[in-house]
């Protein structure tokens, strides 16, 4: 990333590879697929299909697209691929297992319980997953969401 | 590396005069929440004495692995004695792979720091915390003799069977990662406790999603009226640091072409045509 300083007919990159951080891996993979994505939506736009849905979808492939080294993107992209319906990774979940709640633990740990399970809804593919993983793939679910964020920002941003 | 300080507020010493230095451990400063990863290996005085000196010495380990666990569980703030005859095992998790401090990355820092933290075979070594940087304070490790699982030390009135210290260690190890995720969570180092921690965890993950569906129906809306595409004219590289550029130009906008020329990109120029193409039709 050092300029060389100097002649104008040498060259003024450096010759070493850019580092770069996984945020910024992250976000490129994110905007490489996105962007693309949204390119063929806008073509196809005479088939009166296109609706929120479809670009929610394709908002949430190029995330799980994006981040394959975690466990939850691979969760993510089957259910998006599973289903036409895109399920949105918002609430509404309809994800199955659903872990009775013990009521014979202390009231505090009970609650603790409960929340830990409302986490493992939010995030994709968390049900399956004991607390422990589910623990470190939220840290990195939230880290991409905060980059899929800024990255759907400045999109947006662009074309307004 | 801190000196050694006897917290008071982690437990009453019973014998003060009994200490010497080489069995104590330095204390760790113990209120704020400190992001996780926290390791507190405990060498253990050899078991048999179970004279106060132990017991001061075995205090001063259990508030390390107190603090492990950043006060959550406030029924581990006493001097403990460990069993008696029973082989006290010690909570000797490495350090080794958990560079929690590192903030350079944050995603990473989970993943490596669970792979690092290989769960059955950890030496418990005296020196497993200098894992570097590591700003704990209760660093101070006596020399032990490596031993091979992992070593949880029992408290005194709990049960030291297989079960219950396995479950232990479990509940440590899940106190350790809610404190890595309270790092990332903006304004949750302030909150003590468990349940108040997850809220804020979730709460913020569904604002998060909420965020990214409300930009996408605004990206629904801007991708499909009828004459968008406007010139881009800055593109904010703000946070964004080197995003390809020329990918949106393509694709909203075929004014600026091969401005930037980018060596050979084939899938570049395929795409540009195609936006040309779609701006004819």
């Amino acid at each position: 990333m050092e300029r060389q300083t100097i002649n104008k007919n040498k060259r003024v990159f450096s010759a070493e590879p850019t580092k770069l951080s996984p945020s910024e891996v992250f976000t490129r993979k994110y905007t490489s697929h996105l962007v693309p994505a949204l390119k063929k939506l806008n073509m196809d736009k005479n088939s009166p299909q296109i609706n929120q849905l479809t670009v929610k979808h394709e908002v949430d492939m190029a995330l799980a697209l994006s981040a394959q080294e975690f466990a939850w993107s691979r969760f993510l992209l089957e259910k998006l691929s599973s289903s036409n319906n895109p399920t949105t990774t918002i609430s509404s979940s309809s994800n199955g297992t659903r872990i009775p709640e013990r009521s014979c633990k202390e009231d505090e740990d009970g609650e603790i319980e409960e929340k830990l399970r409302e986490l493992q809804k939010l995030l994709p593919g968390g049900e399956e997953m004991n607390v422990e993983e589910m623990l470190i793939e939220i840290g990195n679910y939230i880290k991409c969401l905060e980059l899929q964020t800024s990255a759907l920002k400045s999109i947006v941003q662009d074309t307004t | 590396m801190d000196p050694p300080l006897v917290n008071d507020s982690s437990f009453s010493p019973a014998n003060p005069s009994s200490y010497t230095l080489s069995e104590i451990w330095p204390f760790p400063v113990n209120d704020a929440v400190r992001s996780g990863l926290r390791l507190a290996v405990n060498s253990s005085p050899s078991d048999k004495d179970v004279s106060t000196a132990a017991a001061a010495a075995a205090a001063a380990e259990e508030s390390t692995v107190t603090d492990l666990t950043a006060g959550w569980g406030g029924r581990k703030a006493r001097a403990l004695n460990s069993e008696e005859d029973e082989s006290s095992k010690m909570v000797s998790l490495s350090s080794s792979g958990n560079e929690v401090k590192d903030s350079g990355d944050k995603k990473r820092k989970l993943c490596g720091s669970e792979s690092g933290n290989g769960d059955g075979s950890m030496r418990a070594e005296g020196e497993t915390s200098s894992g570097g940087g590591s700003k704990a304070t209760e660093q101070k490790n006596k020399p032990e003799p490596p031993k091979d699982y992992i070593h949880v030390r029992a408290r005194r009135g709990q049960a030291t069977d297989r079960h219950s210290l396995a479950e232990r260690a479990r509940r440590e190890k899940i106190s350790e990662k809610m404190t890595a995720l309270q790092d990332i969570i903006p304004g949750c180092n302030k909150i003590i406790g468990k349940a108040l921690v997850l809220d804020e965890i979730i709460n913020y993950i569904q604002s998060l999603q909420r965020q990214v569906e409300f930009l996408s129906m605004k990206l629904e809306v801007v991708n499909s009226g009828p004459s968008t595409g406007p010139t881009i004219g800055v593109f904010p590289t703000g946070d964004l640091g080197t995003l390809p550029i020329d990918l949106h130009r393509n694709i909203y906008e075929q004014q600026q072409e091969g401005n930037e020329s980018r060596g050979s990109h084939p899938e570049w120029l395929h795409m540009q045509v195609d936006g040309s193409f779609n701006r004819t039709t």
